[in-house]
């Protein structure tokens, strides 16, 4: 596919000094966190939302593909431009606007990095909630894009419930607001949590109101050992039926802890998976929860678990959990991260149904993830040289995906469709769903140009 | 998208395996001092490694901006630090260098100089004089084969801010102990090792291993971090000698009370971990013992401290100077803003790229100091600092 574009347009709307054509950058800006690769025209960095909005005149009148990017750290391809185009990457419109102290809200700009945004609202005695692993690098605009979650997502939510209103450039250059300064809202459709988890596919994200919430007084971390997943499933089940409000609850199979003691050091008992609880709130109210949480590893044949004393002990605690994803890379030269998400309590038979699947193929699957709001990372660790491998491993992917669909989950709690799991998502949604979702895609976005090829594949 | 045809690939096999470990996360994004300066992804770690596998592919050439990103890179190794699954970046980059040396299209001309003035004179300024020449003439009193230590003095504190050698001397004189200089030391040629020139790095090192060897030295110290990690790390040494970096040879004579430093200095202090010090050679702690003896200095530990500091820039300061300057700026302002008054560095070569940006931007309140100036301070064998000053 040939692609003319008009380079000194666009130098005009941002400047030389914001645009990228040698072919060396568009290599480096041909991929994301996953192996997807395709490069893209150019490369620009706009620095105000009307740039992005001339930039959208400009592709919409020449049908050129316009790509949104922040960190690139997407773990489904959503930020690659398989069919060409702009890449329009938003980390030079990095400023927290707006503090609101009085009313809990902050106004940033898309590529604001979440921890540039956690340092500022910190000693504020503020946090944003949402917690990607990636929080070092990623930008508040993936995370919308992407609808990300985190480890304290079982008690926080996802970003979506923190996003209160949105200013976008729609694919037309058109500037509009969605959403509202206020915490209720019923005035119109709620266009803003649509645009989240959009994938850049419906609009451009240039401002982003939040919700951010008070830091707790406290956080405690504990980690217990069992003997089978089966048990700790139940074991997390019960700290949320009890509603001891965890704001963690993060599980390790075998495979995944013997990863993580060889490339870290950390050492776990004899045991068949692990599960790392975190509670946060006032000191008096965790230390009542904290007395439930340990009748309940008991009552669940905890082998033995542990209490953080202190901040130092929780970090390596949690340390533990933040290293699976690298650890797991040293079994297999390829690690496919999955993220399907099941409703909480079937979480104890899809760790059985992964187990079946590995079996069945003869292929290693190392499970970890947030078991406290059903969202599973099996990671699918072959070698993608060896031919045969490689075909399993799709077939194992199938598979998990569709044992989650008949657990009635989703095949992505938090990455996203992307171009990864364009497939699935056509199983997981009827053709009347995907109809509705592409006619509002067609109304936003009529000549197929914000980050065309992903969710739908072709529309 | 092009690709050119199947051409061999330029890098070993066990290269290729460590450029495979990148799982392209980003997390480099958030610590390389080059991508803060310029946020294009080609010029962090994962970018990079990118760049260096489609280059191994023949997708891309080694065109000048395919060279501009190769050896931009400072080679510091902090995206090592946080790197997740630990991708040895330092031994890829080392490689593709080596090759672009290998093909004539690398180093750039400001580094082969460089290494040229090193073969040629045996210092990397390329001067004709011998070490007892200059202004260390004085203190060539010892043989190394008689003293308590060889001093390898290195072209910095040799050649350029000599007082950085003529403290630790007096330091070491105060303690009762002999030093030893010898007026043949030649470059330690780390910089051709960094450079990827392995044939001129590796006939240098065995040079200096045998002239060295052939000194009869008890023990070895150097101030410069970077002759250190060469010399400890690098060197095919045939005996035994054991190597020191000066702050724990000085860590050594405080805790056996072979020095007391008394003279007050109440002040706030950043140490500036170097990199060939720190990463390289894992020295955290010594330099911390030698501040802490000082009566009245108080450390304070900026975000970025320990490994994962931020290089000064200065591998980089001849070709690409504007990197330095926005490198070195971005810790200058940090350390500013936490209010000390020193900045102490271990290091000739961070102490003169860290002062050389202060002083271009006018922070005429901070001082910038070498770990040994501050010690012979408090021991009362200088009675000034900084001893260099700028304009
Ligand atoms: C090691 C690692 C750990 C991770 N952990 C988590 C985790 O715990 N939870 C989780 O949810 N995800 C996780 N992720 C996935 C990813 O980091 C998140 O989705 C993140 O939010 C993406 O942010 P980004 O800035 O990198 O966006 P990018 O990857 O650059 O882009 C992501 C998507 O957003 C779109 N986009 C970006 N900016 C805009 C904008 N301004 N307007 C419109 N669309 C835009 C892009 O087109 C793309 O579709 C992880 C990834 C890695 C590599
Ligand atoms: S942090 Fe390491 S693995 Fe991640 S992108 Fe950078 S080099 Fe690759
Ligand atoms: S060595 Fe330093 S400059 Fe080079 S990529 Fe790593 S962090 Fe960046």
């Amino acid at each position: 596919m040939t692609l003319t574009l008009d380079t000194k347009k666009l130098e005009q709307i941002v400047g030389p000094e914001n645009m990228l054509t040698d072919p060396v950058d568009l290599v480096v800006y041909s991929s994301d966190a996953t192996h997807t690769k395709s490069k893209p025209n150019i490369v620009i960095f706009p620095t105000t939302t009307q740039q992005v909005s001339d930039i959208m005149k400009y592709a919409s009148a020449n049908r050129i593909p316009v790509v949104p990017r922040g960190a690139g750290s997407s773990l489904s391809g959503g930020p690659v431009a398989v069919k060409g185009g702009i890449i329009v990457d938003f980390t030079k419109m990095n400023k927290i606007l707006n503090v609101d102290t009085d009313n809990f809200e902050v106004l940033v700009e898309p590529g604001v990095v979440y921890k540039t945004l956690e340092k500022k609202l910190k000693p504020l005695g503020l946090f944003f909630p949402p917690d990607p692993s990636s929080q070092d690098w990623c930008t508040i605009g993936g995370m919308i894009a992407e609808n990300a979650g985190g480890m304290r997502a079982v008690k926080y939510g996802v970003t979506r419930d923190w996003v209160m209103g949105l200013e976008v450039v729609l694919a037309n250059g058109d500037i509009a607001w969605f959403g509202s300064g206020t915490y209720k809202f019923a005035s119109g459709y709620e266009m803003h949590r649509l645009i989240v988890g959009s994938e850049g596919t419906l609009a451009l994200i240039t401002k982003a109101l939040l919700k951010v919430a008070p830091l707790p007084e406290a956080r405690l971390a504990a980690i217990a050992y069992f003997k089978t997943l089966e048990e700790a499933g139940k074991c997390v089940y019960e700290t949320i039926r009890r509603g001891l409000q965890p704001s963690g609850a993060e599980i390790m199979d075998r495979l995944t802890m013997d990863a993580v003691s060889k490339f870290t050091g950390i050492t776990f008992p004899e045991c068949g998976a692990v599960v790392v609880n975190e509670l946060d709130g006032d000191t008096d109210s965790i230390k009542k929860r904290l007395k439930i949480l340990e009748e309940i590893y008991k009552q669940h044949n905890a082998i033995s678990y542990r209490i953080a004393k202190d901040e130092h002990e929780a970090e390596k605690i949690f340390e533990s959990r933040h290293a699976a994803y690298s650890a797991l890379s040293t079994y297999k030269p390829t690690t496919e991260l999955e993220d399907v998400t099941v409703p909480i309590s079937k979480v104890p038979e899809m760790f059985k149904r992964i187990e079946e699947i590995s079996k069945k193929y003869g292929i290693m699957i190392a499970t970890f993830g947030h078991m406290g709001d059903g969202n599973l990372h099996p990671n699918i660790l072959y070698d993608e040289n060896i031919p045969e491998e490689k075909e399993k491993a799709e077939l194992v992917k199938d598979e998990i995906f569709k044992a989650a669909l008949d657990l009635k989950g989703t095949i992505t709690g938090e990455h996203g469709v992307g171009c990864s799991k364009i497939k699935f998502f056509g199983i997981e949604h009827s053709p009347c769903s995907v109809n509705a979702q592409k006619a509002i895609k067609k109304a936003l976005d009529p000549y197929n140009i914000l980050n065309p090829g992903k969710i739908f594949g072709e529309m | 998208m092009t690709v050119k045809g199947k051409l061999s690939p330029k890098l070993s096999k066990s290269i290729i395996e460590a450029l495979q470990k990148c799982s392209q996360c980003g997390k480099c994004r958030s610590i390389c001092p080059t991508f803060e300066y310029k946020n294009i992804e080609s010029y962090n770690e994962r970018g990079r490694l990118m760049l260096y596998k489609a280059w191994n592919n023949g997708e891309i050439e080694a065109s000048p901006a395919f060279i501009d990103r190769v050896y931009t890179c400072l080679l510091c190794r902090v995206c090592e630090e946080t790197c997740p699954p630990k991708v040895r970046y330092m031994e890829i980059a080392e490689a593709v260098r080596g090759k672009l040396a290998e093909e004539g299209v690398g180093p750039v001309p400001e580094q082969k100089q460089a290494i040229e003035a090193i073969k040629k004179t045996g210092n990397v300024f390329g001067q004709e004089s011998k070490l007892n020449e200059g202004d260390l003439a004085e203190f060539f009193t010892t043989a190394p084969k008689d003293a308590d230590y060889y001093f390898f003095v290195g072209c910095m504190a040799g050649r350029n801010y000599t007082n950085l050698a003529k403290n630790a001397i007096l330091i070491l004189r105060k303690a009762g102990l002999t030093v030893g200089l010898d007026p043949d030391e030649k470059c330690c040629a780390g910089v051709a090792k960094l450079q990827g020139v392995e044939s001129d790095f590796s006939k240098i090192a065995a040079e200096n291993v045998k002239h060295i060897e052939g000194l009869n030295p008890k023990k070895i110290f150097t101030v410069c971090p970077m002759c250190y990690a060469a010399l400890k790390k690098e060197y095919p040494w045939t005996k035994h000698i054991p190597i020191q970096h000066i702050t724990e040879v000085y860590a050594e004579l405080l805790a056996k009370k072979m020095i007391k430093p008394t003279r007050e200095l109440p002040a706030k202090v950043v140490f500036f971990d170097s990199c060939h010090l720190g990463r390289w050679s894992g020295v955290y702690d010594a330099p911390r013992i030698v501040l802490n003896s000082i009566p009245g200095l108080q450390i304070i530990e900026l975000e970025r401290t320990r490994n994962l500091q931020r290089c000064c820039g200065g591998p980089i300061r001849v070709p690409y100077v504007d990197f330095r300057n926005e490198i070195a700026g971005r810790t200058l302002q940090e350390v500013e803003a936490s209010g000390a008054e020193y900045l102490v560095t271990p290091c000739g070569t961070c102490l003169f790229n860290l002062q050389s940006v202060a002083s271009a931007n006018f922070m005429e309140d901070l001082k910038i100091v070498d770990i040994s100036e501050v010690l012979a301070f408090s021991l009362e064998l200088i009675d000034k600092i900084p001893q260099y000053e700028f304009e």
